[in-house]
């Protein structure tokens, strides 16, 4: 038996309205563009790699399907990342960044980076905005909260949604560059208070079925989550270009700077991207 | 209780995946041909067009290396006429226009780059 294809419509009109919502900032920031076409082509295929692999890894642990076969994993992961590009070189387009005097190595470079939010903001917004509630039968039981890939999973698409609002811009290195060491250290512990609020919170949310965590657990959960943040920060300011030619000090500030962002979305994912709903049980 | 796909959602993943192919394929011959050659930038003037007392020339800056141009200064000389123009980016294997000035009509022009950065 066939889905009704007003349910479908529903579901990409839902995706799409996620998709905006996140991407919006990014494909009106000029650094965006900017990166699209000075960096290369290969670092440009691995920045679709990754994230069609965090597609891919969200999907399977917060997405709609009410069966996760790996093929249908693949296929929805590879039709959010259609549906980012048409999205995307509709806005860019809008924008006037987009016009037939441009090369295609320009046109690919600028959808190629704008698609990396769009797509996962498409995934998040299928799954999370306002999903009605048959709808997702999920993987019930992956979503215990402290189950480690999960955690590690949810924890990368959020840091990414969230840094990925900020990496492009020069603030990141500016801030890094002049601000002090001791206050860099206090953000560091900064972003892990916030983790360890967030995960108190989640545990809260969760506790209609789940058994509560020890204090361990949740340290545990902290410093795996804030070590997702800082390589997802890392990551970034690689293929934005801000590591290029700078020294250690600098590096570890802009990640460090960065990693607050990244925290923040990290923590703040298991919220928005990963709401447990009441198991009809 | 497993639900088939109905046709949009074929339809949609089918026209995904030809977009999806196309841009990795782009990228992935992109990556075989570039060899990271730095910017090489040839100047076109166009012909000069007489406008507010002015006479304006078109600038075409073409980059034909496999990096992009960052600040490219460009100046251009009429006779013992100066001008001068800045263009913020020109993208690899991508032109960019521009105009120069002059206040009497150009003769014998020249035009070249001053200078540029890499990002």
């Amino acid at each position: 038996m066939a889905r009704p294809v007003s349910k479908s419509v529903k579901e990409y009109a839902r995706g799409l309205a996620g998709g905006l919502l996140f991407s919006l900032p990014l494909l009106y920031t000029m650094e965006m563009w900017q990166t699209g076409f000075s960096v290369g082509p290969i670092r440009l295929l691995i920045g679709l790699g990754a994230t069609l692999a965090v597609l891919m890894a969200y999907n399977f642990y917060a997405g709609i399907r009410r069966d996760t076969t790996f093929a249908e994993i693949v296929i929805d992961s590879v039709e959010e990342l259609g549906l980012a590009l048409l999205l995307s070189a509709l806005l860019l387009w809008l924008l006037h960044r987009l016009g037939p005097d441009m090369g295609l190595q320009e046109i690919t470079g600028k959808l190629a980076i704008e698609v990396m939010v769009t797509a996962i903001g498409i995934s998040v917004g299928r799954a999370q905005l306002g999903a009605d509630e048959g709808d997702d039968q999920g993987l019930e039981r992956h979503r215990l909260p402290h189950h480690l890939p999960g955690l590690i999973a949810i924890g990368t698409c959020g840091a990414l949604l969230v840094a990925l609002n900020v990496a492009p811009t020069d603030e990141i290195r500016v801030i890094a560059l002049q601000n002090r060491p001791w206050k860099l250290l206090l953000l560091a512990v900064l972003s892990q208070l916030m983790i360890l609020v967030v995960l108190f919170l989640s545990d809260f949310r969760g506790t209609h079925r789940e058994v509560r965590h020890t204090p361990g657990q949740m340290l545990r959960s902290a410093v795996i989550m804030y070590a997702v943040a800082l390589c997802c920060a890392a990551f970034l300011l690689w293929f934005f270009g801000r590591l290029n030619g700078e020294g250690m000090g600098v590096i570890a500030a802009q990640v460090v700077v960065l990693g607050v962002a990244a925290a923040l979305g990290a923590s703040a994912g298991r919220l928005l991207l990963h709401q447990t709903k009441a198991s009809p049980k | 209780m497993k639900q088939e796909k109905n046709w949009l959602e074929w339809l949609v993943f089918a026209v995904s995946a030809v977009l999806v192919a196309c841009v990795i394929g782009q990228l992935s011959f992109d990556a075989i041909n570039v060899d990271g050659e730095p910017p090489s930038l040839e100047i076109e003037l166009g012909e000069p067009r007489q406008q507010a007392g002015a006479y304006a020339v078109e600038v075409t800056i073409r980059n034909g290396g496999d990096t992009t141009a960052e600040a490219v200064k460009v100046e251009v000389f009429s006779g013992d006429e100066r001008s001068e123009l800045e263009i913020d980016f020109v993208p690899r294997h991508s032109f960019k226009r521009g105009w120069v000035t002059f206040t009497r009509p150009p003769t014998d022009m020249q035009a070249r780059v001053l200078g540029y950065k890499t990002p």
